[in-house]
């Protein structure tokens, strides 16, 4: 199971260490090194983010075989205080023989997190994801495409009282050892980054955005500085 | 038979995952039925049940346990679905201290819905006849704190019919 779990503190870790390079071919490290998550990718915060989305390239990183590896890139609302989210995504774990679109939820630190998997995604496809928040229900609403796969069991707007909801979009592993989804030469594309940052807001291209990587063994840059970029294993 | 003796225990499951499915078919031959461990909850308001305790309502999933399908085409289906679902949740389904269980019914899931063209919402699977395969005692993988968080429960819907994976939930 994954269990994407993170707050700004870890999403900024400090890089681990491995330097393995797959070029073109997916290709994990053999030793997978601590346990811990690995995020390429970048968040804003500041302000509450009722929304987030973006299209997401799936690739199929490899993995080095640890207890919990995983292989995923995803978008996500979260608790600034709290330790709470709710994020869509795709990711491939070990003795799966494919990628499955995933969504999941975690309402504080000391709750149980419901996470639901969903289709396969063919490596190659583009997909929307996105986390909406609904006004009216008062329920985050985790979106692939077409498709609403989960809602929240809470309403953050009273659960993350007096806590900004950041946006973030991410490649995650959980060992140094596992590949980052895509490679040099096929990386993942995160494109069409929005947020939407009030109830009656349009979606608008996000602002103040810093790529980051917690590792040397994954790449990460910018297309179109704020609205699209690419990760990869290197 | 009860219900702890028609689990089936698969221990140490990556060295016996060649023999799963002989082992599941003796198993089911014996007791004749499957196992209704999954829940069997109509989705309420999310929102009224939005405690630190999830349940299944939370997934936006409810399923009826029925009685399954006799012979040994339901059985070979049964098997099958074991194999779809494994292969869906990959090695933590395979873990040491894993257990299998399967059950025949009714699964709906409110939440997993699309957009008609007149904007209207359609659930996905409502009143789908699946075997339902859950693996208990899961290991999930561990926090950003570095510790493991052991025995969870991972269900997999497949369909009875088609034999495809359907979807998978976890909530405990």
């Amino acid at each position: 199971m994954r269990k994407r779990l993170l707050t700004i503190s870890t999403a900024i870790a400090a890089p681990l260490l491995f330097s393995s390079p797959s070029l073109g071919v997916a290709q994990a490290a053999t030793t997978c090194g601590l346990y811990g998550s690995v995020f390429d990718g970048t968040n804003v915060t500041g302000i509450t983010h009722y929304g987030v989305t973006a299209n997401i390239t799936a690739q199929k990183g490899a993995l080095c075989g640890g207890s919990g590896s995983t292989s995923t890139a995803w978008t996500m609302i979260a608790s600034n205080a709290y330790g709470g989210y709710a994020q869509s995504g795709y990711g491939h774990d070990p003795g799966s023989s494919s990628v499955y679109q995933f969504a999941e939820y975690l309402k504080n630190s000391s709750a149980n997190f419901v996470y639901k998997q969903g289709a396969i995604v063919t490596p190659g496809t583009k997909t929307n994801y996105k986390q909406l928040y609904n006004f009216n229900s008062g329920l985050i609403s985790m979106w692939i495409g077409n498709n609403d796969l989960l809602d929240t069991n809470f309403d953050p707007a009273i659960a993350w009282s007096g806590s900004t909801w950041f946006a973030e979009w991410e490649g995650e592993t959980h060992y140094n050892g596992d590949d980052m989804p895509g490679t040099s030469g096929t990386p993942v594309h995160f494109t069409n980054m929005q947020v939407m940052n009030c109830r009656s807001c349009s979606w608008i291209t996000p602002s103040g955005l810093t790529l980051s990587s917690d590792s040397t063994r994954y790449g990460i840059a910018w297309v179109n500085s704020q609205s699209s970029f690419n990760i990869w294993t290197k | 038979m009860t219900k702890e003796e028609q689990i089936v225990r698969v221990r140490n499951m990556s060295l016996l995952r060649g023999s799963l499915a002989i082992v599941l078919l003796l198993a089911l031959s014996v007791s004749g039925s499957v196992i209704a461990s999954a829940q069997n909850r109509k989705a309420p308001s999310k929102l009224a049940t939005g405690t630190s305790a999830p349940t299944a309502a939370d997934a936006g999933v409810s399923f009826v346990p029925q009685s399954p399908p006799a012979g040994a085409a339901a059985t070979n289906a049964q098997t099958q679905a074991i194999s779809v679902a494994t292969d869906s949740v990959g090695a933590m389904a395979t873990a040491q201290s894993v257990q299998v269980s399967v059950a025949y019914g009714s699964f709906t899931d409110s939440e997993y819905t699309g957009v008609l063209p007149s904007g209207q919402r359609a659930p996905l699977y409502v009143g789908r006849p699946v075997w339902l395969v859950t693996f208990s005692g899961v290991d999930l993988s561990p926090t950003v704190s570095g510790s493991t968080s052991s025995n969870h429960e991972i269900n997999v819907a497949v369909d009875a019919a088609s034999g495809q994976y359907l979807e998978a939930y976890s909530y405990q």
